[in-house]
């Protein structure tokens, strides 16, 4: 009963005329970024963050993550159509929708594309509000220990995925949690690496660190390449032609079930991500294919499954972000960069201190992912027209908005200078395959995390023994060790065989 | 971009020699809990002697590429090559924008900066970009000062 009556609640704020306009320009402006390869989800939102503080902060919150999830809807058209993935979680519909457009069935795959990440988001979105209630109950009850042991085992699951080494995630992990502690202390009111300089007595602003370490950098990559024609497979015209046969729904039907399914438990874990459910899904269809030898030819499954996976995944992500304060990636990240700068910490009080921004953003996932596929579906022709738009006059676009929202920030140049700064220090970065994201995550999580070390350490009377005494705790410590030393254990268990084997007589 | 991990390795550990120095005159421990200064302490410890293994794998491999007088990855044939002077252009045009919006006002800013970024950097055509920068200030002008009202700064231009 409680859960209708508080999707009533969510209904009544994502409906509402302004919400809806919110949402709507959310999704709209996410599957056009998700169409453009290049600039992805976490750079649109970070470059949008300052524009949406003037916002109510549930408005603010419906349409950033409108544009987390309308880009994974943009990401396919680009993927079946030209192969270029518009987003990362999308490469693997490369393989099976491009081929099925080569042969004349672009159509249908950009329709079971449309309807499938459709399902999956709606059945994420239940899954959401099911279990978001009763994971925030239990970690209601967590103290400063459980809280520090479950952040930093957060931050390692995310390394464990990053795209980069997962020791030089760990560095740019500790990189980013240094920068979270300039500024005033939050316990002493010291100052901290601020040197008498009034600009950095509040420390760095999350809205400028993503601009400039997403934002700028982005922009960057795209400078430093010459520009190029995409070789691009006409979109379909009308609608009729999007909508897939009815064997096309039969053999799709298994694979978006399982796909959502699957989408939405990786979503779930800190780090587990849309890219990571998109690969699972194809693995698992074609394990389960009773013709396998068609994947990678323009297997209909090939697409419905991952397309599935990775929305479903995109909106479960949503969960350990509003109901235990972690974000699960850059993007959401930035999202609860959002909430922060609206002064909403994100948790297991989030439910009842702010129950109806909870429940608005996940009714807004309905709306939106219903907006989308009723927008997408006829629109796709607007959309591939912005593949035509010169990379020149989309980078003076990109420089506009980064200037300027980051100047409106705080009317001051010196955001703006320190947003250039971080974009050429996150160029450089990239460069040399330091991954960014991990940095901002941790930046986002660092005053979090110190304020739970340092109070855990008071009421443990400055015995970091506190950490393992506590049952949860010991448990997330445990699981931290555990992950961080596995690849040390797989290599030892190798050995291990080997010389055993080797022993072993012939 | 071997020299680059080198760059990187010392900037990294420049870092966290600096955060662990600075942090001792924070204090660590105060009034029986932790400090202001632990949590930095702490982060440089784990920080510096994984910067030291970054830069000295880097080193590395900057030796063998030497002694194998190898080509190092990213220059290799059929590498997509860096366009470094477009990145730099980029970046004068950003920083120009940022410095001339309390000098010469937002919009006439903009104006150069988009122009000098299409013309300059871009080769766009001097006629396309005084048309494309005139029409990005123009919509800029309607959607952030009119639409979002967002207060931006005046100057001796405009």
């Amino acid at each position: 009963m409680d859960f209708l009556s508080n999707m009533g609640m969510g209904f009544a704020v994502s409906l509402s005329l302004a919400n809806l306009g919110w949402c709507l320009a959310g999704v709209v402006i996410g599957t056009a970024i998700g169409v453009l390869p290049g600039l992805g989800p976490t750079a649109t939102i970070s470059l949008l963050l300052p524009f949406t503080m003037g916002l109510d902060m549930t408005s603010s919150v419906i349409m950033l993550s409108g544009i987390y999830y309308g880009a994974m809807y943009g990401g396919s058209i680009t993927s079946i159509l030209v192969k270029i993935p518009g987003e990362a979680a999308s490469v693997i519909t490369c393989i099976d929708g491009y081929e099925m457009a080569r042969r004349g069935r672009a159509g249908a795959a950009l329709g079971i594309s449309a309807f499938g990440s459709f399902i999956a988001g709606i059945v994420a979105t239940l899954g959401i509000a099911m279990v978001g209630p009763y994971l925030a109950s239990v970690a209601i009850a967590f103290g400063p220990a459980e809280k520090t042991a479950m952040l930093v085992l957060g931050l390692v699951l995310v390394v464990q995925v990053s795209s980069t080494l997962h020791f030089k995630s760990l560095m740019m992990i500790l990189v980013g949690l240094l920068l979270s502690s300039v500024g005033l202390d939050q316990l002493s009111g010291a100052q901290r690496f601020t040197y008498n300089i009034a600009y950095l007595y509040d420390g760095f602003a999350i809205a400028i660190m993503a601009m400039g370490l997403f934002g700028i950098a982005e922009l960057l990559v795209m400078a430093e390449k010459a520009g190029g024609a995409h070789q691009l497979i006409a979109p379909p015209k009308g609608i009729v032609a999007l909508l897939p046969s009815r064997t096309d729904w039969r053999a799709s039907a298994g694979p978006i079930a399982r796909g959502s399914v699957v989408g939405f438990f990786l979503g779930l874990f800190p780090g587990g991500g849309a890219m990571i459910a998109s690969f699972a899904s194809y693995v698992m269809e074609k394990r389960l294919s009773k013709h396998p030898e068609t994947f990678g030819t323009g297997a209909i499954e090939g697409v419905a499954g991952p397309e599935s996976a990775n929305n479903a995944a995109a909106q479960a992500a949503f969960i350990p972000l509003l109901c235990l304060g972690i974000p699960a990636n850059a993007v959401l990240a930035v999202i609860m960069g959002a909430l922060l700068i609206h002064g909403v910490t994100p948790g297991p009080q989030l439910m009842s201190s702010h129950p109806q921004l909870f429940w608005g953003v996940i009714a807004s996932m309905f709306v939106g992912n219903l907006m989308l596929v009723i927008l997408n579906v006829p629109l796709i022709s607007m959309f591939v027209a912005l593949l035509r738009v010169p990379p020149a006059l989309m980078s003076a676009l990109i420089m506009i908005f980064c200037v300027i929202g980051a100047f409106s920030l705080n009317n001051d140049t010196n955001d703006v200078m320190l947003m250039v700064g971080l974009g050429v220090v996150s160029y450089g970065l990239r460069k040399i395959d330091l991954d960014p994201a991990p940095l901002l995550l941790a930046f986002v999580l660092g005053n979090l995390l110190e304020r739970s070390v340092r109070q855990a350490l008071l009421l443990g009377y400055g015995s970091p023994m506190i950490f393992l005494e506590k049952p949860i705790s010991a448990g997330f410590v445990a699981a931290t060790v555990l992950i961080l030393l596995w690849p040390v254990l797989r290599g030892l268990a190798r050995r291990l065989r080997a010389s055993l084997s080797s022993q072993r007589p012939t | 971009m071997r020299w680059g991990e080198v760059v990187g390795g010392i900037m990294l550990l420049l870092l966290a020699v600096f955060a662990l120095v600075q942090s001792v005159f924070l204090q660590l421990w105060a009034y029986g809990g932790p400090g202001p200064g632990l949590f930095p302490f702490v982060l440089g410890v784990l920080l510096a002697p994984m910067s030291l293994v970054y830069l000295g794998s880097a080193l590395r491999r900057v030796l063998r590429d030497q002694r194998e007088k190898a080509v190092p990855t990213g220059a290799a044939e059929g590498a997509e090559p860096v366009l470094w002077g477009k990145v730099a252009g980029y970046v004068v045009c950003m920083t120009g924008f940022a410095l001339g919006l309390n000098i010469f006002g937002t919009w006439p800013t903009m104006g150069a900066a988009v122009f000098l970024l299409l013309a300059v950097v871009e080769r766009t055509g001097w006629v396309r970009s005084l048309v494309f920068a005139l029409l990005f200030v123009f919509c800029s002008y309607l959607l952030f000062a009119r639409f979002l009202a967002v207060p931006l700064p005046s100057g001796t231009i405009w």
